[in-house]
């Protein structure tokens, strides 16, 4: 393999994990933004897609069936452990919210666990596994679906949020939920909503990736935990995580590939530390303190 | 009328002495005995702690970094230097500072939900370099034969030794933190809590504080994860996991924090629980889940805090 083609071959991945990243930090700041939850089970949610799709299958349903039934069963699960787990908090705040879905994600996972075993599962390609060559770099169908995937989600939520009158007072209210509901919105609802929407995103984004990554009851975790640092470096804006999910992409990809492999997780971690702390640096330093 | 300071805390708790023959037969009333062990161990962990999340109001998921390297270096200075016991304990305690200096350095600066985020990818990243590294850390299988020399001419070998040794650590350690916490200090650490921005106007160098306070606590925690690497003889890489820092989290929020005594009963319950449930490791995360999130929505303030409320002081 030249070095132009394995360069072409890393875009290729880093690309791919970057669309998933960005898909999974638009759940986090859909979620985020509206309700300040700040939804740990955003992870779980993608393998529960997965999981789903390959136990529907188990079943004997077809491809299609499996993957409608999965995303229902995630949005339903997500809107139901809103109402029974994040609507009753009495004196709400971030971290009590962060607790809480901390320790649901970690009930889902026990679930599947018990359910299903520690096995890595997947699901068939969507289109065959024909494999296309790009410059002397492979790849296969399903990282075109990844890229779809992103594509369709993106133009869909701007349309939807841009567009619609629904959209554009969702919008309203992760500006200013005060405000929101004194101008008559049903914040409750749009919480709601929210928790499904990013539950269903978060589900297709799982049953997407499978046939590549392959699922299991863990993988839930590290996979939201990147898609929260493109959130937080993007700024919580959809095209700042998208921007921010790519960068990261092609940084996992060409680490992986010319570093190692084995080291490959650990740059989602770093970026978040460098990011959040050089943003908190003094940049006057030496000319004196600044009073505020 | 409350009197302040530490001997009027301890003069207005003083049925807390019906509880010190409890301690001393806890061994006798486990199981086995070095269940009674690892709950000392874990309430040391807790207490620790709660000077920092209860207290301070810094909620950190990076404490399994201390717990976990305190464990290693305990067991690295054990076994590499064949250091005796107390060299190796002020030995871990020493090297989980220096991390805990420099990890609080970097993290103390970033507020609220951002705090949690980068304890938590440094706990990771502490995680990835103790798996990687496995010729010096044994890697995925933990470290293996830690041994425990005897402290100056008493043998540590039998359990029930090892168990007073840390009852007698614990004691210790409660002492410092009640004096921590009821002193002018650990008021200017609740002050942070309730008011950063007051704090600070107030003059306060709150950066300051956070760091202390984050070295008290990592400073517990070096010493439980010491203890735990001797109490097992070896240190499993579950140590550094950060499922073990979100265990404390839980253990202190279940037994009610920012009151010391809280996180200790929840650590001693939920280790309890989970030896009574050890044929079910599996299922384990799970039912720790769905009982912390029953006890947030329902106990908020922690069982011992509630309990209190509702039956000692009826309104």
């Amino acid at each position: 393999m030249t070095l132009f083609s394995q360069v072409v071959q890393y875009t290729i991945s880093g690309i791919t994990s970057g669309s998933i990243y960005a898909v999974i930090g638009i759940c986090w700041s859909l979620v985020y933004l509206i309700t300040k939850v700040l939804n740990f089970t955003t992870g779980e949610f993608v393998m529960l897609g997965g999981m789903l799709t390959w136990g529907f299958r188990g079943t004997g349903l077809g491809l299609v069936p499996s993957v409608l039934f999965a995303i229902t069963c995630t949005i339903l699960i997500s809107m139901i452990f809103e109402r029974i787990a994040i609507r009753p908090v009495r004196f709400p705040s971030e971290m009590t919210y962060m607790m809480i879905t901390i320790a649901a994600a970690s009930v889902i996972k026990g679930v599947v666990l018990l359910g299903w075993g520690s096995e890595t599962r997947t699901i068939p390609d969507f289109f065959g596994t024909e494999v296309i060559h790009v410059f002397g770099a492979t790849m296969t169908s399903q990282i075109l679906c990844v890229l779809g995937l992103l594509v369709i989600v993106t133009l869909g939520l701007s349309l939807f949020l841009n567009r619609t009158l629904f959209g554009k007072a969702l919008r309203a209210s992760a500006i200013n939920v005060t405000g929101a509901s004194l101008m008559g919105i049903d914040i409750s609802r749009f919480r709601f909503f929210c928790f499904g929407l990013a539950g269903g995103l978060g589900a297709i984004t799982g049953i997407v990736i499978t046939p590549i990554t392959f699922t299991g009851y863990e993988v839930g975790m590290l996979t939201g935990l990147k898609g929260l640092v493109a959130a937080i470096v993007g700024g919580w804006t959809m095209t700042g995580t998208m921007v921010a999910a790519l960068i990261l992409g092609l940084l996992e990809g060409f680490g992986a590939g010319f570093i190692s492999a084995g080291l490959k997780d650990v740059f989602a971690l770093l970026v978040m530390i460098l990011f959040l702390i050089v943003r908190t640096l003094d940049l006057t330093l030496g000319k004196g303190r600044v009073t505020r | 009328m409350e009197e302040s300071g530490i001997l009027g805390f301890i003069r207005n708790r003083w049925y807390f002495i019906l509880l010190i023959p409890l301690f001393i037969l806890l061994p006798f009333l486990t199981p086995h005995h070095s269940l009674a062990s690892e709950m000392l161990i874990f309430a040391i962990f807790a207490m620790g702690y709660d000077i920092l999340f209860g207290y301070t109001g810094l909620l950190s998921f990076g404490h399994a970094i201390f717990f976990g390297v305190g464990a290693y270096s305990l067991g690295l200075i054990l076994i590499k230097l064949q250091a005796p016991l107390l060299l190796g304990l002020l030995g871990g305690v020493f090297v989980t500072l220096v991390i805990a200096l420099a990890v609080g350095f970097l993290s103390i600066r970033v507020r609220g939900i951002y705090f949690v985020m980068v304890t938590l990818a440094f706990c990771q990243m502490f995680y990835f370099i103790a798996l990687k590294w496995a010729g010096f850390t044994g890697g995925d299988n933990g470290l293996h034969g830690v041994p425990r020399p005897p402290i100056f001419t008493i043998h540590l070998d039998s359990e029930i030794r090892l168990y007073y040794f840390i009852l007698i650590l614990f004691v210790l350690c409660l002492f410092l933190a009640l004096r921590i916490v009821h002193s002018p200090f650990g008021r200017a650490l609740q002050s942070l809590k309730s008011n950063e921005d007051r704090a600070k106007s107030i003059g306060f160098d709150t950066n300051h504080f956070k760091l202390i306070s984050f070295l008290i606590s990592a400073f517990f925690g070096a010493l439980a994860g010491g203890l735990y690497a001797l109490h097992l003889n070896f240190v499993p890489i579950e140590t550094l996991n950060i499922m073990t820092s979100g265990d404390v989290v839980i253990m202190s929020i279940i037994g009610g924090i920012g009151t010391l005594y809280g996180p200790i009963f929840g650590a001693l319950l939920l280790v309890y629980l989970k030896n009574l449930m050890s044929g079910w490791t599996e299922q384990w995360n799970f039912i720790m889940g769905i009982l912390f999130i029953t006890s947030v929505l329902t106990l908020r303030r922690g069982i011992l805090v509630e309990v209190k409320q509702r039956f000692f002081h009826k309104r």
